[in-house]
């Protein structure tokens, strides 16, 4: 479960907070969507709960544990996705997604094991042995979601991952990530893309400047704004 | 610290750095190619020269006394000098084969004949020269060569040398005539243990006098290549390609992360010089096998190289600690420059004549460490000042526990991992350079 009260992250010299006074819950088998333009604050927001930034005030806890003073204990809970994050160049898909999984101390059996079904599942198979600078744009987000996901975490944090991938890519990222709706984990889905929100989210907060302005299920805001196209709520929310 | 997390993480480190074509290029290949290529060079060079036969035309080749002889027939009447006046190299050593030098005729115009490359120097003996001799006045003979030809000077080198030692052998005869023993105008007995050797113990010493104060510096600049490079993949690179956020959101903690990219950057480094060394000392060694002496004190090399660790150690803790305040590598590779400009003057305050190990200088960083592998290296009478290694090794390590300290500091900054989400700190000096 992912749990967000009052997250503020403010930065030196910046005129005003990233995120200010963010509030948010996440059960076990949600999508969370947080749905935002360029510079709303959702990626500061992700960071915050992956623990690489530390939050200037509020309270946050991943799985029970405490982003602030439980770093470690929290990034052993949680896998994390961006657009952004890279495969090494010079390791192979299955020395990649190995690697990851010693890192969260898993080793032998069961380490195989967890690879094996990844690979499977993502069908990864055809490709482990190719260097990660030789791989698609799509085998590389295959092997960053194993990455994220060789640890078994009950929380996902997905910030903007079907960025820049083809439509066929994309595709399967999404139903990926359906699929772990399935196993019941928490998942947290950050994207600016009304579809993925409309096929992937149980609930939608809606980020701008920094803030929360919305947040409900997709039919609460319909409810609240009189408007069925989610879109035209975004771009009046937001604009 | 976890060191099951940090071996981890030393190790993809270390592999991916030596799956890095650019890195393994640059620092691993190039002495294989480059050693033997400056061995082989010089052996041509050396084999060029030996082969090499000078030409020198005689003007007034009649005017010559009949005794002492200078040519017979077309060949100089070469004999050893007295070692205190030597002064190139005539055959006073059995091992060097000199170049063959042969008279040859000149025409009417000797100088045409230098300048068409006819003869190479010219010996000009001027009118009456046997009389003037036998008077005992002083006259003059001139030596011509073309200038800016390399073939022609050595030739010119190799000719007074000849007319030299013809010339001692003029003033023993005088001294014969006169009854006075041919040694006359030695005054004193000269022992310099330095000329008194052979020319090419002389040589051997002098090359490797050279290398005792120039590999310390050579060394230093290896450890240094051999850091950045990494050091700045393994930071900066790591951003730029995304892979650096992955590793901050795994459970390893930001000092494991550090040291087991410290450790990584520490056994390249050190690998590089290593591997230098090793084709540097077969390098050397065919030079040794090719004069018969020794150019390089193996046990003060393997000393030298065991000195570099902890230099090897401090040089990859700073480029890490600077290297990931870098965003990009082309960023990166501007912050590293000054750890160049500051470690060069360190480098040559100790390559200074007269500069020796004190305690003061033992304090100092990188000046203490080679001034100590200088000692290392030198083959003196004097006793390597084991004492002062204290004051080198603890001051490096001093240095090496803050910058690591700095390092992982660095790596726990918001601000330097993320700069693009920063505020605009730093005004407009910061903003120049970001």
């Amino acid at each position: 479960m992912i749990e967000v009260e009052g997250l503020t992250k403010s930065f030196p010299g910046g005129e005003k907070p990233a995120v200010d006074d963010v509030w948010f819950k996440v059960q076990p088998g949600e999508v969370f969507g947080l749905l935002g333009p360029n510079g709303a604050g959702k990626t500061t927001t992700l960071r915050m709960l992956c623990t690489v930034l530390t939050p200037t005030a509020g309270y946050a806890t991943i799985a029970g544990f405490d982003v602030a003073t439980q770093g470690d204990k929290v990034r052993e809970h949680v896998g994390f996705l961006s657009a952004n994050t890279g495969v090494y160049d010079r390791m192979t898909a299955l020395e990649m997604v190995e690697y990851y999984g010693r890192l969260y101390g898993l080793s032998g059996g069961h380490l195989r094991d967890r690879l094996d079904t990844l690979f499977h599942t993502l069908q990864m198979d055809s490709f482990r042995h190719i260097l990660g600078g030789k791989l698609s744009t799509g085998m590389k987000q295959k092997v960053s979601i194993a990455r994220a996901l060789i640890h078994d975490p009950p929380v996902l944090i997905f910030d903007e991952p079907t960025n820049g991938l083809d439509v066929l890519v994309q595709r399967a990222v999404v139903q990926s990530i359906a699929a772990l709706r399935g196993q019941g984990k928490t998942i947290l889905y950050s994207t600016h893309i009304m579809t993925e929100v409309t096929k992937l989210c149980d609930r939608v907060a809606i980020m701008a400047h920094g803030r929360i302005v919305a947040c409900g299920t997709l039919n609460e805001l319909r409810t609240q704004y009189g408007q069925d196209d989610l879109e035209e709520i975004f771009f009046g929310l937001v604009s | 610290m976890r060191l099951p997390v940090l071996r981890l993480i030393a190790f993809r480190e270390l592999r991916d750095l030596l799956r890095d074509r650019r890195s393994v290029l640059l620092l691993l290949v190039t002495p294989v190619v480059l050693y033997p290529f400056l061995g082989l060079a010089t052996f041509a060079m050396a084999k060029l020269a030996a082969e090499q036969k000078f030409l020198v035309g005689i003007v007034g080749k009649d005017r010559l006394p009949p005794t002492p002889l200078l040519t017979q027939d077309d060949q100089f009447v070469e004999e050893k000098r007295p070692a205190d006046r030597a002064e190139g190299p005539v055959g006073d050593d059995a091992q060097w084969e000199l170049p063959p030098i042969r008279v040859v005729e000149v025409s009417d115009d000797p100088d045409a004949d230098l300048r068409d490359k006819k003869v190479d120097v010219l010996l000009k003996v001027p009118e009456g020269f046997a009389a003037e001799v036998a008077a005992g006045r002083k006259p003059k003979v001139i030596i011509e060569h073309r200038d800016g030809d390399e073939k022609s000077k050595l030739a010119s080198r190799r000719l007074r040398s000849i007319v030299l030692a013809w010339k001692d052998r003029i003033l023993q005869e005088r001294f014969t005539k006169a009854g006075l023993p041919t040694d006359y105008d030695q005054v004193f007995d000269l022992i310099d243990p330095i000329t008194s050797k052979p020319k090419l113990k002389q040589a051997a010493d002098a090359i490797r006098d050279g290398l005792s104060r120039a590999l310390p510096f050579l060394l230093m600049m290896w450890l240094l290549a051999g850091a950045i490079q990494p050091a700045v993949d393994l930071t900066a690179g790591e951003k730029e390609r995304g892979t650096m956020e992955t590793l901050l959101i795994s459970p390893a903690d930001r000092s494991e992360i550090v040291y087991g990219k410290f450790f990584a950057v520490t056994v390249f480094s050190f690998g590089s010089v290593v591997w230098n060394v090793i084709w540097l000392t077969a390098a050397c060694t065919v030079v040794e096998f090719v004069l018969g002496y020794p150019i390089i004190n193996k046990p003060g090399l393997i000393g030298c190289v065991v000195l570099g660790f902890p230099l090897a150690m401090l040089f990859s803790a700073i480029c890490l600690s600077l290297g990931v305040f870098a965003r990009s590598t082309k960023e990166g590779q501007y912050y590293l420059v000054p750890l160049i400009l500051v470690a060069m003057p360190l480098a040559l305050w100790s390559m200074m004549p007269g500069k020796e190990l004190d305690f003061g200088n033992a304090l100092i960083p990188v000046t203490g460490a080679m001034l100590m592998q200088q000692k290392l290296l030198a083959v003196s009478a004097d006793p390597i000042p084991w004492g002062m290694f204290g004051p080198v090794l603890g001051s490096l390590c001093v240095c090496v526990v803050a910058a690591l300290y700095t390092a992982v500091r660095q790596f726990r900054r918001e601000d330097v991992l993320f700069r693009e989400v920063g505020g605009d700190k730093g005004g407009k000096l910061f903003r120049l350079f970001s």
